[in-house]
């Protein structure tokens, strides 16, 4: 995780007795909660409450995608997300990828197969996830 | 007590390999500098 982290990110720890402001600023009234924020201070991905590691660990990656298809960068975003449905395979972080996956491709491309293969995807997995009902419109 | 990123930190061994920042507005030009996102950690754990 440390090499994810450091490789990949700026990490930045926040007090919330240290750093009010900060809370008020980006919004925040409960810990832990982790941000994935741009390089202008724009929210990009919310981790709210405990997770067991590996859901954390699968969020943590789902934001950094997220991060890249901000920044259009769509095809490292499919990658990232591509690489959560297959590394967190058993956590929710997986059927939010696998449709984010799909976005991407399709902004890659502007390709509508794009999305309609993400639609049939979620007919073997994650079929009963939101993310499968949200990809239901694609296929 | 936070629990996520510290306790996954400290479950894998690897809190001393992180090294935080503090400074929100100096993370952000270091985030434009090196072209990576910021993570930021809200915590009520001890520090």
């Amino acid at each position: 995780m440390s090499t994810f982290i450091s490789t990949n990110l700026i990490p930045v720890r926040l007090h919330v007795k240290k750093h009010p402001e900060a809370m008020e600023r980006f919004g925040v009234n409960w810990t832990p909660t982790v941000l994935i924020v741009d390089s202008d201070g724009k929210e990009q991905h919310r981790i709210e409450g405990f997770l067991p590691v590996d859901d954390f660990l699968g969020q943590l990656q789902l934001g950094f995608g997220h991060a890249q298809l901000g920044k259009k960068n769509f095809a490292d975003a499919e990658r990232q997300f591509r690489d959560v449905v297959e590394r967190f395979s058993g956590t929710d972080a997986a059927a939010e990828a696998m449709y984010w996956a799909g976005v991407s491709r399709y902004k890659a491309t502007n390709d509508a197969s794009a999305l309609k293969a993400t639609a049939q995807a979620f007919k073997d997995r994650y079929k009963d996830s939101i993310w499968a009902k949200k990809a239901s419109i694609w296929g | 007590m936070h629990a996520s990123l510290l306790e996954v930190a400290m479950a894998t061994q690897v809190e001393t390999a992180i090294q935080f920042n503090e400074d929100v507005d100096q993370a952000l030009k270091e985030s434009k500098k090196a072209g990576k996102p910021l993570l930021l950690d809200f915590t009520a754990a001890p520090m």
